[in-house]
């Protein structure tokens, strides 16, 4: 009840905060006043109704004075105070709850009227997200949205549209696009009655060509300022008008608005790639009749295809449209569909192989991809505006691709090789676009984490450029190099080398560039591309299939640019070890460099031992009772044991190393053994009486199986005998494993990734004497903790 | 809260029918928080390694039939049963549950898109019936062993591609056992480091590095295996038996604890078979529970249920090696037996699509491959898109950020984002500094603006009425001109008038003055100033004076 007493005394106190403050005032008050209304949650969203207490009655007067003070400054005659009222509104619909929701029909009234009124742009986009909000919150309470969001959203809708038909700010346009496409979805009979007001609005928004040559007095509509996020608004409310079909029909309607994007975008297409002649056969529609006939001077559409798009004219504003359609059909995969679809995979990558099947001739002759059939009719001037054009629409074409692989996922791994192969030649034609570029590696990171592994050899070698590439974008050192190396002959070598091809004196001023020369530092989007391909790279690809330099030129771009997973790629896929000669390098060692503090290095650098309780089959011979006794003694120690049995795991493991067998060691360490788990053990039994424990334990030790080797055992007991013996062993080993061990540079790591690892595991420390004992002891006692833990944890979610 | 349910299946019904389980062959059973039974699917009778179950169904290959039978799971019926040309033996989902791979009594094995019906079959690799396919987690590979002793490895997405020069014939074949292969599991890693585990009626079971085609690690058993397990750390895997009993097998028990970190890829144990101790063998014969047929383990991997030849499911403590409880008894000996992934995590991750309805094969319609390689016109998927993806338009220049727009910000905010806030209220200063400047005392901004309409519609008269206006300014200008003047000229005389009165008092004073000065002699005039004030504010004084003593 405190803290409702509270809440009641911060209503109050927000009350007479708005009620005394000037209205002309208040705008500055409420941003704090809204963020302390989030405190009185419980307060407005609790029942009224029960009144029966003095508090709860308290309670209702101070929250209806509140609401009654909302809706008098909703109909204020101020602006500042109309707008305090609907950010406080909206502040208390959304910690308020049902209880504030099912009274909100009057400031819903009051909001709708603001539409109308000249008020300032960014009220009103306050005022319409207020309303969307309101809206989409009763959609949980049928009897709400009938007495509240039926009733008002054809009114809302009406002045949304009037607001947006007429001259306003693109931010007011974008907010009620954006109102819209969450609305439309869910009342769909209401929006149906307004798709006609609505479609023409959204035809010349979605697919705008501001480059169009054609004046404004031919164009039907003027033109207001249209930015990119309006367009996108557009683009996801117009993907989603199949949703107002009438019933059943929607998935045919969406099946339907998706092909004629597709055909809308083959019909521009005809036109702007006419300067040449494709070499793309259709596996859908029959070709165009286009090409052979008598050409325009002029690239242009001037017909107003089937109730559509508005006309464009001029290969920039083509482009444009293209551009956009095949955004449009992006849009159509982004958004969700009220039932099951029948998506045509076949349409669109028949649409796609179209826009990358054609690519920029290379400007030498001597590339193989230098076929492309030019159309004689076309000036020249406009097939290279054309080749200008194309990385844009490739970007465009890649993008749907990415959105489809995020959509179907998996269900389409029957395409990736395809896109595979056409990518990579978009890429070996595009390079040079910084663009394509960036869209090429999102796109292959796709394709390779999804089925990568699979891959031939060809289609591994045919990535090749685009890994290089990949790595040369990462690193930016990668131009300076050339000229850091020549440094000590410098003068000599560059006036031999390069014969006077510029005078750049700033050249000769800083011989030793400081600064680092990367052309794509600002590229932040290539940059974050390449960056996520390397570890895809060095992951799903076999590593049997990566050349040598390629490896290298991988794993040196990911030590260079610091890039821990792919360094920790790198080192889970390590290259395969060759029958002859060295064994191949791991970058281990520069990793753990790197990032020594990382969990993740730390996990593959000393791998805790993946532990099944062993022994376990003789526990049924004990005492239940005593066994419970010790689990429980076994639990509170566990927090002192953690710190051993992780030594113990690591003494297994340099004690693996050595070659001792550790079976053979828990037998003859009997003795001592005893006498350590006695002591540990010692509450137990004491508690217990028992006086047993030590002896049953002991009995749980197993017994060595019949493939221990008898010759090593017989070392091996000398060892234990004589501790000193052992450790003398151990540092020994180490020793000879430290200078072995591969210094932090690449040429030189002539180690085994396992080997690395245990020189690591190693290092840490020293086994005492009688170490190895005591964390045996510990482990069998630990075996039992995690099936306490397991059932443990079992209560509880019960 | 999380729920943890499991589906069996039983491969025939032997008990006579009773009540409410007539004909009931798919049982989905929770197991955790409650164990109890949710679900029944009725007319099925499955063979081992013959159901699979996606998020919205369960498909159920017929044993001794060519069919399969389609369950939806949302629905809780019978969606379709699909006709096949010969029996199927083995079913299992590839591909995030879109692909079902079936295994056929003539050795081959089939892929079925259920999204779009297409059906891609591979050669006829087996001799022998494929008994059991199992797909690897990254759905690039699955592997199917047959009665012919041989496990083949094959590659998915080259077998569903489109191109026609790809090869539908196994990546790798693992030939080592010597008896047809009852199971196999795949191990949980998605790298090219992972394993698998087949178990065999020659008494063994192997563990196989099946991207290298290697055999790791064979373990002779003393009996032969019905089923297996794999731990989800692939630290061990269970192994079932035809007497009902159980084992663990620990990848890391006493014998290879001594070789190095990677037990299993040592290279010169993999031909060193190995003998389990028949310690870890377990059972309960007290249960007369019949033969294990199934094998599953719970998503924590602490219990293992196996289903029994007597229909019975026991749950078994995998840490104590001991029999826990009998969950339930189903008509008939379970086949199968699959744990699914507990739901109800609170923030789910929201699939992309929903496979509302199968589509069924459809065996000619020139899906398989095309002869150019190309997508086939007709391809097409039937699903619904459920959820916003997120794609930022590709640009090299700006970093692909998943941000949400504005509007959705302000959208779920508490009340608007502050800087939605700030935009607005400077607009709101600027917007009323605005109209202040077009008139001064605007306190009623409504009124304004209607007048200002008034104003607009009237344009043709707007310039009369300035005339008008400032006509009526001239006049009151003329009208305050006199009224100030009159009130200067007032003023004035008010002024003469008091200068008058207070000369004549002046005069009375230095006359009175005069008077005192004749008797007191010479007293500062001060005195009669502090006299006056005392008179007018005599109270405040004192109070003063009252202070200064104090």
């Amino acid at each position: 009840m405190a803290s409702s007493t509270a809440e009641l005394a911060t209503l109050r106190a927000l009350t007479f905060r708005i009620s005394s403050t000037p209205t002309s005032q208040l705008p500055q008050h409420v941003p704090a006043i809204a963020a302390s209304l989030t405190n009185c949650r419980t307060l407005l969203s609790s029942t009224q109704s029960s009144g029966a207490k003095a508090s709860s009655s308290e309670a209702s007067v101070a929250i209806h004075k509140f609401r009654t003070l909302l809706s008098t400054l909703l109909q204020d005659r101020t602006i500042q105070g109309r707008w305090s009222a609907i950010v406080l509104i909206k502040a208390s619909v959304e910690v308020g709850g049902w209880e504030t929701l099912q009274k909100c029909l009057p400031w819903v009234r009051g909001l709708l009227g603001f539409l109308t009124k000249p008020d300032p742009p960014a009220s009103k986009k306050l005022c319409i997200i207020t309303l969307t909000r309101i809206f989409l919150l009763t959609r949980e309470y049928p009897t709400l949205i009938r007495e509240i969001t039926t009733p008002s959203l054809p009114t809302f809708v009406q002045s949304s549209l009037q607001i947006a038909s007429s001259r306003v700010p693109a931010s007011v346009l974008q907010t009620i696009l954006e109102s819209f496409s969450r609305l439309l979805p869910r009342h769909p009979t209401i929006f149906r009655s307004y798709l006609k007001q609505l479609m023409p609005l959204l035809e010349r928004l979605v697919a705008p060509t501001p480059s169009s040559k054609l004046s404004r007095e031919q164009e039907p509509e003027a033109k207001f300022g249209i930015t990119s996020e309006v367009t996108a608004a557009a683009r996801q409310l117009y993907v989603q008008i199949p949703c107002c079909a009438p019933k059943g029909a929607s998935s045919e309607d969406w099946g339907k608005a998706l092909k004629t994007a597709i055909s809308n975008a083959h019909r521009t297409a005809d036109r702007v790639f006419r300067a040449v002649l494709e070499d793309w056969q259709s596996t859908t529609r029959e070709t165009s009749t286009l090409n052979g006939h008598t050409l325009d001077d002029e690239v242009q559409d001037l017909e107003i295809v089937n109730k559509g798009l508005p006309p464009w004219s001029g290969i920039y504003a083509g482009s444009e449209r293209l551009t956009s359609l095949l955004l449009l059909v992006k849009g159509y995969l982004e958004s969700p569909t009220a039932n099951s679809v029948y998506l045509n995979i076949g349409t669109i990558m028949d649409l796609i192989t179209r826009m990358l099947s054609l690519t920029v001739p290379a400007s030498s002759g001597k590339s193989f991809q230098n076929t492309v059939r030019l159309n004689s009719q076309v000036s020249k001037e406009e097939r290279e505006h054309l080749w200008m054009l194309l990385p844009d629409v490739h970007v465009a074409a890649i993008e749907v691709l990415l959105t489809l692989s995020s959509r179907s996922l998996e269900s389409t791994l029957a395409l990736d090789s395809l896109i595979i192969d056409q990518v990579v030649w978009v890429f070996g034609a595009e390079k040079d676009n910084a663009h394509v570029r960036t869209a090429c590696y999102l796109i292959i990171a796709t394709v390779l984490e999804r089925s990568g592994r699979t891959l031939p050899k060809s289609t591994i070698d045919s990535l090749v450029p685009i890994s290089r590439t990949c790595c040369e974008d990462l690193l930016p050192f990668e131009v300076s190099a050339g000229p850091a190396k020549q440094t000590p002959g410098q003068a000599k070598a560059s006036g031999n080398s390069q014969p006077q091809t510029t005078a750049n004196a700033d050249t000769f001023l800083n011989s030793f560039p400081k600064g680092i020369n990367d052309p794509t530092a600002n590229f932040a989007g290539l940059k974050g591309a390449a960056h996520n391909l390397l570890p895809v790279l060095l992951t799903n690809i076999r590593a049997q299939y990566i050349s040598d330099s390629l490896r290298a030129r991988l794993d040196r771009a990911a030590i260079i640019s610091q890039h821990k997973d792919a360094m920790l790629a790198s080192v889970l896929n390590p290259p395969p070890s060759k029958k002859f000669g060295k064994p191949a390098a791991s970058i281990l060692p520069l990793m753990a460099r790197s990032f020594p503090l990382d969990k993740d290095v730390e996990g593959v650098l000393r791998p805790r031992m993946p532990v099944i309780r062993l022994g376990g089959q003789d526990l049924e011979m004990e005492d239940e009772a005593e066994e419970e006794a010790n689990e429980e003694e076994d639990e509170s120690e566990d927090m002192v044991a953690d710190t051993e049995v992780e030594q113990e795991y690591m003494e297994r493991e340099d004690e693996s190393f050595v070659g001792h067998e550790l079976d053979t060691l828990l037998e003859s360490a009997g003795p001592p053994k005893t006498l350590v788990k006695d002591f540990a053990m010692r509450n137990a039994t004491t508690l217990d009486g028992v006086g047993s424990t030590p002896s049953s334990q002991n009995q749980s030790v197993p017994e060595p199986t019949q493939f221990i080797d008898t010759g090593k055992r017989s070392i091996y007991n000398e060892a234990t005998l004589s501790p000193s013996k052992r450790v003398k062993i151990d540092q020994e080993e180490q020793r000879t494993a430290q200078p072995v061990q591969p210094l932090p540079t690449l040429a030189a790591a002539p180690k085994s990734y396992f080997t690395a690892t245990d020189t690591a595991s190693v290092v840490p420390e020293l086994p005492q004497p009688g170490a190895a004992e005591l964390g045996d002891a510990d482990s069998d006692m630990d075996d039992i903790v995690p099936l306490v833990f397991g059932q443990d944890t079992d209560d509880e979610s019960e | 809260m999380l729920t943890e349910q499991f589906v069996a299946a039983i491969s025939a019904s032997t008990k006579p029918n009773t009540g409410v389980t007539k004909d009931a062959g798919i049982f989905v059973h929770e197991y955790q928080p409650l164990a109890a039974q949710r679900h029944v699917f009725k007319k099925s009778a499955a063979a081992p390694n013959g159901i699979a179950v996606s998020s919205s169904h369960i498909f159920a290959a017929q044993s001794d039939k060519a069919i399969v039978h389609v369950y939806s799971r949302e629905k809780g019926n019978q969606e379709a049963i699909v006709p096949f040309p010969e029996r199927i033996h083995s079913i299992a989902l590839a591909a995030q549950d879109t692909v079902l791979l079936l295994g056929t009594e003539s050795g081959r094995v089939l892929a079925w898109e259920i999204c779009s019906g297409r059906l891609v079959s591979t050669s006829t690799a087996h001799l022998q019936p494929v008994t059991c396919i199992v797909v690897d987690p990254s759905s690039n590979y699955f592997l199917s062993g047959s009665s012919d002793a041989m496990i083949h490895v094959w590659a998915l997405p080259s077998i569903l591609s489109f191109s026609p020069d790809t090869s539908r014939t196994p990546v790798h074949t693992l030939s080592t056992h010597r008896g047809p292969i009852s199971s196999i599991v795949c191990g949980h890693s998605s790298s090219t480091a992972n394993i698998a585990v087949s178990i065999s009626g020659d008494k063994s079971a192997i563990v196989w590095d099946y991207h290298n085609g290697q055999a790791l690690r064979t373990y002779l058993l003393q009996e032969t295996p019905t089923a297996v397990a794999l731990d989800p750390a692939d630290r061990a895997f269970y192994v079932a038996y035809g007497d009902g009993s159980l084992q663990t097998i620990d990848f890391y028990d006493e014998v290879q604890r001594t070789t190095s970190i990677d037990l299993l890829r040592e290279a010169s144990s993999s031909h060193r078979p190995i003998q389990p101790s028949p310690k870890t063998r377990f059972n309960a014969e007290s249960q007369k529970l019949g033969g294990a047929l199934s094998l599953s383990l719970s998503w924590d991997g602490t219990t293992l249920i196996s289903g029994h030849a007597s229909g019975k499911i026991a749950t078994w403590d995998i840490a104590k090696s001991n029999y826990l409880s009998t969950l339930t008894n189903f008509p008939g000996p379970v086949s199968n037996l699959q744990f699914l992934a507990p739901t109800g995590f609170p923030n789910p991750r929201e699939p992309t699509f929903k496979i509302q309805t199968i589509v069924k094969p459809k065996h000619d319609a020139g899906l398989t491959s095309s002869g150019n390689g190309l997508v086939p016109s007709n391809y097409t998927l039937s699903m619904q898109f459920t959820g916003r993806l997120r794609s930022p338009h590709v640009s090299a220049t700006d970093g692909r950020s998943t941000k949400k727009s504005l509007f959705e910000e302000a959208l779920t905010h508490p009340s608007f984002p502050a800087g939605m806030l700030e935009e607005s209220l400077a607009e709101l200063e600027t917007w009323g500094a605005a109209s202040k400047g077009n008139s001064a005392p605007a306190a009623d901004f409504m009124a304004l603006a209607q007048d200002d309409n008034a104003n607009a519609s009237s344009s043709s008269t707007s310039a009369a009425e300035v005339k008008d206006l400032k006509k009526q300014l001239a006049s009151l200008q003329r009208i305050q001109k006199v009224t100030f003047s009159q009130l200067s000229e007032l003023r004035e005389e008010k002024e003469y008038f008091m200068s008058q009165e207070k000369k004549r008092a002046e005069r009375t004073k230095t006359r009175a003055k005069k008077k005192l000065g004749l008797t007191n002699g010479a007293k500062p005039s001060r005195a009669d100033e502090d006299v006056q004030m005392n008179d007018s504010d005599g109270a405040s004084s004192e109070s003063e004076s009252d202070d200064i003593d104090a």
